[in-house]
């Protein structure tokens, strides 16, 4: 074959020709910037010395895109934390609310006792009991009074049922087994206040002439020794009924806190009369 | 036929070299699967295709390295012609004849680079590890690569 027309010298110079085009004209930016976009489009982690390589020889203007999609990253990863650090503070500053006010109430020297902490209910318990992160190694004694905060006052939530070394376990007045005594704040008529397992109570053994109206508050009663006299506890949420055998009325009450929204509560450490220091200690 | 087959063995090489530096670098001297395959396409290809191959493997190197695009292109064009001028003169179908070509070629392109660069920008791309350790790597690898090109582009045209 003559060697002047070998097809290989037109390839050759063909292609030189192509490559010498490619290197005379800018096209290494190009040709950089596009490798660039398509790596980091498949893979956009690039950070530090890597990323200062991977922009060498790149233009400005796609260096600043690269960079700026890179701290787009790194400030939405941070938004990430922020939000989570305000969720974090928004229950810090309710906890913070609740505790002020607890606070107050412990400030007021009504009562000496200590918080506690709802750690633990039972689902197949739900409006009976609770455990509390207090126990006798903390002063709690059996039948203690046990109070919560509702709009910034203290309620009767319940009594100390059981006491162990370290927690407790809190009977609600929700509770099928509790009744307390109490009396109608407005006329003053006592009754007797049962938990029906739920979020009703009922006001029993009331006097014909006890006349309890819609949204009265039901307080506890001095009759009852267990509680401290004039602490909320319910209020009337029912037309009171006849009990037919007795010729006494019911009503029925709703629990001036809600069970279910127990965080924190109070236990009134009270000095009980010697008789029921007694039983208290006989009966758990 | 021979285009999808070419087509086929450029971007099964063109991946596995991607693959073997991003994943095993070993230093930066992962075997140059690019020079090696554009060594074999010029052996196994004829005036056009011995040409072709190299330039279009030495463009995707250019497009993975840092270095001046069309570079490597140009060299590997070269490397393409040189081989269709000494497969005239020798038998490169064996592997000791491919393995010394691949010393040969791949010294000179890696020279041929250095000294580009050292022209233009006066300052040296490549370490003189590369420049020591990697035409022997190459050469270790051509004869490897040439089976694989010869199984899936065919045998060797003149």
């Amino acid at each position: 074959m003559n060697r002047e027309k070998d097809p290989s010298n037109y390839a050759l110079a063909f292609f030189a020709v192509v490559s010498f085009l490619l290197l005379v004209f800018p096209s290494t930016p190009l040709v950089h910037s596009a490798r660039l976009l398509f790596g980091y489009s498949l893979y956009p982690v690039l950070q530090g010395a890597r990323l200062d390589y991977r922009l060498r020889n790149v233009p400005d203007n796609v260096a600043r895109l690269v960079r700026t999609d890179q701290e787009n990253l790194r400030l939405g990863a941070r938004l990430k934390e922020a939000d989570l650090a305000a969720g974090r503070a928004a229950h810090l500053e309710a906890e913070n609310a609740r505790l002020a006010a607890m606070i107050s109430l412990s400030r007021d020297g009504h009562w000496r006792g200590a918080w506690a902490r709802v750690i633990s209910k039972s689902p197949r318990d739900w409006f009976g009991t609770v455990f509390i992160d207090k126990g006798s190694d903390h002063g709690v004694r059996a039948h203690a009074t046990v109070l919560a905060l509702s709009g910034g006052r203290p309620v009767l939530a319940g009594r100390v049922f059981e006491v162990y070394p370290g927690f407790s376990k809190v009977m609600l007045v929700t509770s099928e087994l509790s009744s307390v005594i109490c009396r109608l704040k407005g006329s003053g008529h006592e009754g007797m206040l049962e938990g029906r397992g739920s979020r009703r109570l009922r006001l029993g053994y009331l006097q014909e002439k006890a006349v309890p109206q819609d949204g009265e508050e039901i307080v506890t009663s001095a009759g009852g020794l267990l509680f401290p006299p004039g602490i909320p506890v319910a209020t009337v949420s029912g037309p009171g009924e006849r009990d037919a055998s007795m010729n006494l009325f019911n009503a029925a009450a709703e629990p001036a806190v809600e069970p279910d929204s127990l965080q924190e509560v109070y236990v009134v450490n009270r000095d009980f009369p010697a008789e029921i220091r007694r039983y208290s200690e006989e009966t758990p | 036929m021979t285009f999808l087959r070419d087509a086929a063995f450029f971007l099964l090489l063109s991946a596995a070299h991607w693959w073997l530096h991003w994943a095993f670098p070993m230093g930066g001297l992962a075997p140059n699967l690019l020079f090696a395959a554009a060594l074999s396409c010029a052996v196994l290809g004829g005036p056009v295709r011995g040409i072709a191959m190299p330039f279009l493997f030495g463009l995707y190197a250019d497009i993975l390295g840092a270095g001046l695009a069309g570079s490597w292109a140009l060299i590997y064009t070269l490397i393409g012609y040189a081989i269709q001028v000494m497969k005239r003169h020798f038998d490169l179908s064996s592997p000791f004849s491919q393995a010394a070509a691949g010393v040969i070629l791949s010294l000179l392109s890696l020279a041929a680079y250095q000294s580009a660069y050292m022209i233009i920008g006066g300052v040296s791309p490549l370490p003189l590890r590369a420049m020591l350790l990697e035409p022997l790597i190459s050469a270790l690898t051509v004869p490897a690569v040439y089976a694989a090109a010869r199984r899936v582009c065919g045998r060797p045209s003149r």
